[in-house]
Formats: structure tokens, sequence, C-alpha cells
């Protein structure tokens, strides 16, 4: 049997979906016995996107009118479009610059940090650069591999069932089904921050700290609370939540109110919305709001 | 004739280079930094100070590690917090962990490929060479298996807190860690001499510029170094004009933004002379490196070229020797008993202040700069990342080279090659540059 041919592209991102890819370390041998990789810029020489590949893997959202391009371009020539990472899947990190000015973001990082002397927003030779969003909004997504990064062995499992021509299903448990310290079996009755150690082999949300859990995808082995640190939701939100931050609020309820009534939203998306702020509700909401505005 | 390449491969990011040549020659070349840019620096404001290491570490997808460390030293500045010695010692670990998957996945995955199967990328090192792209895998692996036991995770790190480490080291993973490094040692000396070989065989060093260049890098007491130390700066002669720590770095390094990349360009504050960053200059600026075997190939790397060294080439020769100095710090901090304590958080309060946090990453200095308010969330955000630093310099080489080689009348696709190659040396990191390229060639 001719073997599926692969393309990993990627959009604005850090690069670290495709170190996840090469993760799979020696296995990498036996996943180009199966699927013939075609286009990566990190590791072949081909410049763009061959015309017809079966499986193409997004790595990145969308933030310049080149992402755009190079998007539609995937699009077209794939047979199927994988979003691999919470960027492409939800915005991810870079999506939490959607709550600040675009224009005002720019100026200051182009012109008004310490260490600028000529300051210029570039405009030469660049894409326009647009708000942060996930591929979804752009194009059609046929599945999704959450995690920032994602986990080599499901990238290479999901392709490997892709390349056969078969369905890949994602874990539907929470982060907390799958951590020796959870699930919370009661609430806290104050928040913390993981500046204060937490006590060992305790739920880290039953005392207090912002652990995203309860409401996160499972798949990672919860490796976060088993380091002592509060999961912060990379893997985007568990099967049949809608919204990743409304459902961890609505867990926490008022205690959660209680605490963030004296931050802003700016603060608190780093908790609650720290890779879907981009693909949130109340993202939506203040989008529309703006466009009504104009 | 505009050329243009369009994205330069096996780097990592998206980089373009623009050429306008008239009657042969260059008449003007950008490099255009395609990558996206995120605009950490604006959008970390407002987020809770502890929470900035985990934010951070995703400005890059390959040197995280090293800038959770900055992060988190520049909260600790800012807070006036000490973490333990077992903390630090498990810290420098964990970048010693970074050190080796970055460089290994640079020299032996993107940059060998133009040594040996040009054209064809990692998968010719993996057909032709199944030997060298076993031990490449054999010694990355080993660098993320470091990060993911100290780390909690072999990407983005999670243990890295403000005070110290989150999860202390098992006596058993230490003791696999420890067993496992001999081997890659010994792998990582075979990598290297290979390098080594087809350098002197092929006579790769005159294939690549020589630019006299100032240089900025860490020093602790002489000894090469990635965490502590003081920053040097020295001149192309070699002399060290300047040394500094902290909120000084003010005093010494500026940058001025460009129309056409999402890169702004540092120069030295008080000359306004391009420096460089990265193995090079971290070679040059330290007397040795304090490990052994590492020692002995920088002795052997300085026959060659010299010291202070200029030429492109010898970035990979450095980043080669680096690989092994790398194991060797590893292999030491583990046989440390310290690295076992309990003892690795010690107490914080947040409080209002400023905090510089300065490490080396793999591709250069690193600087995270965060003025925070009295309830300990992040109000001003100022970084100063490795590859921006490289770039002006690296517009002047690509101009010479391009120019030198357009005169002899070179091949179109020749002169992309060329171009490509010595943009390799530098193992640019894009993303993290804007906070960075392609190369294009259009015509």
């Amino acid at each position: 049997m001719k073997k599926k041919k692969l393309a990993i592209v990627s959009l604005m991102s850090d690069g670290g979906c495709h170190v996840a890819f090469l993760d799979m370390h020696e296995n990498i041998l036996q996943l180009l016995q199966n699927v013939e990789l075609v286009h990566s810029y990190m590791v072949l020489d081909v410049r763009r996107i061959p015309d017809s590949v079966d499986i193409v893997l997004v790595e990145g959202g969308v933030r310049t009118s080149h992402d755009v391009e190079v998007l539609k371009e995937a699009r077209r020539k794939a047979k199927i479009l994988v979003a691999l990472g919470s960027c492409a899947c939800f915005g991810g990190i870079p999506g939490l610059s959607n709550l600040f000015d675009l224009y005002s973001s720019l100026k200051y990082v182009y012109e008004k940090t310490p260490t600028v002397i000529k300051g210029v927003i570039p405009r030469e030779n660049v894409p326009e650069v647009v708000g942060v969003s996930p591929i979804f909004r752009y194009v059609k997504v046929d599945f999704q591999i959450p995690g920032c990064p994602p986990e080599s062995k499901e990238i290479m499992e999901i392709i490997l069932s892709l390349a056969k021509g078969e369905k890949p299903t994602l874990p539907t448990k929470t982060v907390c089904d799958e951590c020796p310290l959870g699930p919370p079996r009661k609430k806290p009755s104050k928040l913390r921050r993981i500046f204060e150690p937490p006590k060992p082999s305790t739920c880290l949300l039953e005392q207090g700290y912002f652990c995203m859990g309860p409401v996160t995808r499972a798949g990672c082995g919860a490796k976060c609370p088993r380091a002592g640190i509060p999961c912060d939701g990379c893997r985007g939100p568990a099967s049949k939540i809608l919204d990743q931050g409304a459902a961890m609020l609505n867990t926490l309820a008022t205690i959660a109110y209680n605490t963030i009534k004296n931050f802003n939203l700016r603060t608190y998306s780093a908790y609650f919305y720290r890779y879907s702020f981009a693909s949130s509700l109340i993202e939506d909401l203040i989008r529309k709001t703006k466009v009504k505005k104009k | 004739m505009r050329v243009q390449i369009k994205p330069v491969t096996r780097i990592e990011g998206h980089m373009a280079i623009t050429i306008d040549v008239e009657e042969n020659r260059v008449k003007n070349l950008q490099i255009n930094i395609l990558e996206p840019p995120r605009l950490f620096e604006k959008f970390m404001e407002n987020k809770p100070a502890e929470e900035a290491v985990r934010l951070a570490e995703r400005i890059c997808g390959i040197c995280y590690v090293a800038h959770g460390l900055a992060s988190v030293k520049a909260v600790e500045d800012a807070w006036d917090v000490k973490p333990p010695e077992a903390a630090i010692k498990l810290r420098k670990l964990l970048h010693a962990g970074g050190y080796i998957h970055s460089h290994t996945l640079h020299l032996a995955l993107l940059a060998l490929p133009d040594m040996l199967c040009p054209g064809e990328g990692v998968i010719g090192i993996a057909e032709k060479y199944p030997q060298l792209f076993k031990k490449a895998i054999v010694i990355r692996k080993y660098g993320q298996e470091i990060t993911e036991i100290v780390g909690g995770r072999p990407i983005h790190p999670s243990t890295i807190v403000p005070g110290g480490m989150s999860k202390p080291l098992p006596r058993e993973d230490r003791e696999t860690l420890m067993k496992k490094g001999e081997v890659v040692l010994k792998n990582a000396m075979e990598l290297v001499d290979t390098i080594f070989d087809i350098y002197e065989k092929n006579k790769l060093l005159s294939t690549y510029p020589e630019d006299l260049t100032y240089y900025m890098g860490l020093v602790s007491h002489g000894l090469h170094e990635t965490y502590d130390g003081e920053l040097h700066i020295m001149s192309p002669k070699g002399d060290v004009i300047a040394s500094f720590k902290g909120l000084d770095y003010l005093k010494y390094i500026a940058e001025d933004s460009v129309r056409y990349s999402f890169v702004k360009h540092p120069y030295l504050r008080v000359n306004g002379e391009k420096y460089r960053v990265g193995t090079l200059a971290r070679t040059n600026v330290a007397e040795k490196f304090g490990t052994p075997i590492a020692d002995n190939y920088l002795a052997m790397l300085r026959k060659m070229v010299g010291k202070p060294f200029h030429n492109v080439g010898a970035y990979n020769l450095a980043r080669a020797v680096e690989i092994i100095a790398s194991i060797e710090k590893a292999l030491n901090i583990l046989e440390d008993e310290e690295i076992l304590s309990k003892n690795i958080r010690t107490h914080v309060k947040p409080k209002a202040g400023i905090g510089v946090g300065i490490v080396e990453a793999p591709r250069g200095v690193l600087i995270h700069h965060y003025e925070i308010d009295d309830k300990g969330l992040l109000r001003k955000v100022n970084l100063i990342v490795a590859t921006q630093q490289n770039i002006p310099p690296l517009e002047r080489e690509l101009i010479r080279v391009a120019s030198d080689l357009l005169s002899k009348g070179e091949k179109l696709t020749t002169i992309e090659q060329r171009l490509e190659m010595v943009v390799r040396a530098y193992d640019p990191c894009i993303s993290c540059a804007t906070h960075l390229v392609k190369l294009r060639i259009v015509s």
C-alpha cells in the first residue's frame, strides 16, 4: 500500500508542537514506515506545501494575514486537516492578547519598552497583524489534538489512526480523573496563589489553588498536579464543556467571586482562560459588542 | 531583480530574506521576520507574577527552560527571594537538560543535513546515516528526560516557582539519569568527533564569513556560565570592555524597531556597535568550561580558530562542545547528594518592585525585566531574547556573502543554499525573537 503523505504547517506558534512531534524520538522511524513526511519547515527543505497531502497538521493559531493565506492553502491541499496544539484549537496563550487593544500593544512593544530608542511599528514587507484566532474561525477542521504541547504519544497514535482511514478519539474524562490527588471532595474556603507551597498528597483545588483539573480534558496523566503544581488547563475544555473558564467559575462559585472581584478580566483570564480565551463565549460577546459599536 | 528566499527552512520559526540585486551587486538586503508578533510584553501585564513563568515559557517551544528560569529569576529579584541551594542545583540540572535537547536538535537534525545530504533534510540523515541519527536521538532524548523528571513535563516544565522548585528529585530517578548519562556522554563524544572531522575534511570554516563583532555572554569567575554570573562585553580584539548585572543592562543594551521586520534590532548603547551572542560568544568570553572533556574539545577548537574567534561556521563547533559541557555539568550536579534534599522551597511574600532575570538561553543572552505592583501583578514587561541580538550582524554577513557569490557569478540556487547555511549556523529561533524569520528571494 502506498504511504499516506503527512505535512506539518506552522502559523503563529512557538514551535513547541513541532518539538512534541520530534519527541517521538526513536518511534519516528516507525512512524516514517507508515507515512511519508513531505513538508515541515523545521526539519525539511521543502518551502511550499505540496499539492495534495493526505494529512496536514496545523500548528499555531492565526495572528496575521500571512497566517490566513497559509491556512487556506493548507485546507485546499489537505484531505484531512488537523489542528495540532492548543493555539490551533483554541487560540492558546497568545489569545490572552485579545484583551488588549492591538494598536496600543504594537505601540508598546515596538516603541515604548525601556530599551527602545528609535521606535516604529513594522509595516513594510511584513504581513498585516490581526486579532488572535483558533483556526476553526477560518477553515473547516477535521480533528483537534489539544495540549500545550500535545502528548507526543497521542500525536503518533492519531496520525497512525488517520493514516489507516480510522476515526481517532480523544479521552473524554477530565484531568481530575487521572490525578492521584483528586477529584476534590469539598470546595476550598479561600483561594491561594502558587507562591504558597501546597500540602503534599492533598487535592490542590481543595486547598484553594486554581487547579483547572475538573474542567480540563484528560490525556496528560495529570503531570502538573503530580509535580505539585495546579493544572493550568492546557488541554482545553473536557468533553461536553462549552466554555472552559465559565465552567471553572461555576465550579468555584462564590469563593471565586470573593477573590476575583478585586481583579480585572486581564488578570483572571490567566487562570480561567489561559489557553482558551480566543475561543471563549466572553470573547465572542466582546467582539460582537465592538462590531455593534462600529 | 529581486530575489526572495521564503521561508528559510530548517530553522526554528519563520523568516524570509529579500535581496534586491542590480548589475550583479546587492543593492539592498532585508531579513524579514514573518513570525507573527504575539506581543507577550504587553499581554503579560496584569498577570500574577508567579504565573509569569508558565506564560513566558510559551515564548519558545525549544528553549522554554531558559525562559522559565529568566522569568522566575526576575520575579525573585523583585521580591528579594533567595531559593534554597538544592533548588538552584535542580534548576541548573534542568537548564543542562534544555541545552542538551536544543543543541542536539539543531546540530544533528537541522544543521547536519547541510554537511552530509544537502536538500534532503532530516529524512536524509535518518535514511543515509542511521547510526548518526540514532546517536542524535539518544542524546536529545536524554535532555528531554531530564526536563521531564526535574520539570514535571518534557516541554514547558511546570515545577519552576518563585522561591524554588515544586517537586523534589526522587533517588531512583537520579540513579536512572546518572546511569544513562554515561552512555549519552559516549554517544555525544562520537557525534562531536564526527562534526569536527567533517569540518576539517571539507575545510568548512572557509565557506563561512568572518565577522569581527563585539560579543556578550555570561561568565562566572572566568568560567563558562549559563545561570548565574555577570554579563561580559568583549571587543573584536578580545578585550572585556564592560561587565554588569541586573538592571544595569539598560545602560549597555538599546534596540531600534525597523519598518520591515517584526524583530527589534539591539546594539550596544555605549558605542552603537552590533554584537553577537550564543555559543560562539559564550566560548569567547569564557576562559574555559571547567569540565575536563569539554575543555579538551575547546582547546582543539581554539587551535583551529584562535581566541576570540569570529568565523560564523564556528558557531556549530562551539555548539558541539557545549553539548559535551552540558552533559558533564548534568552529571556533576547529579553526583551531588544535596539535589535529593526536600528543602527546595522558601517562603515568598509578593511586594511591589522591579526585577531582572538574566540567563544564557541555548541561543544566547536572555533578559526578562518585570515591574511588579503591590498585589504581586506584573505591571510592565521588557524582554531581550537571544536570537534578535544576532539579527543585525547576520544581515550584514548575508550582504557580504551574497555580494561575493554574485560577483563570482554563482547560480541562484547555490546562493540560496549558502545564505541559508549562514543563517542556520546561528540556530536562529524566530518565535523567540518576535518574540521571529523566513528567508525570501523574489524574482
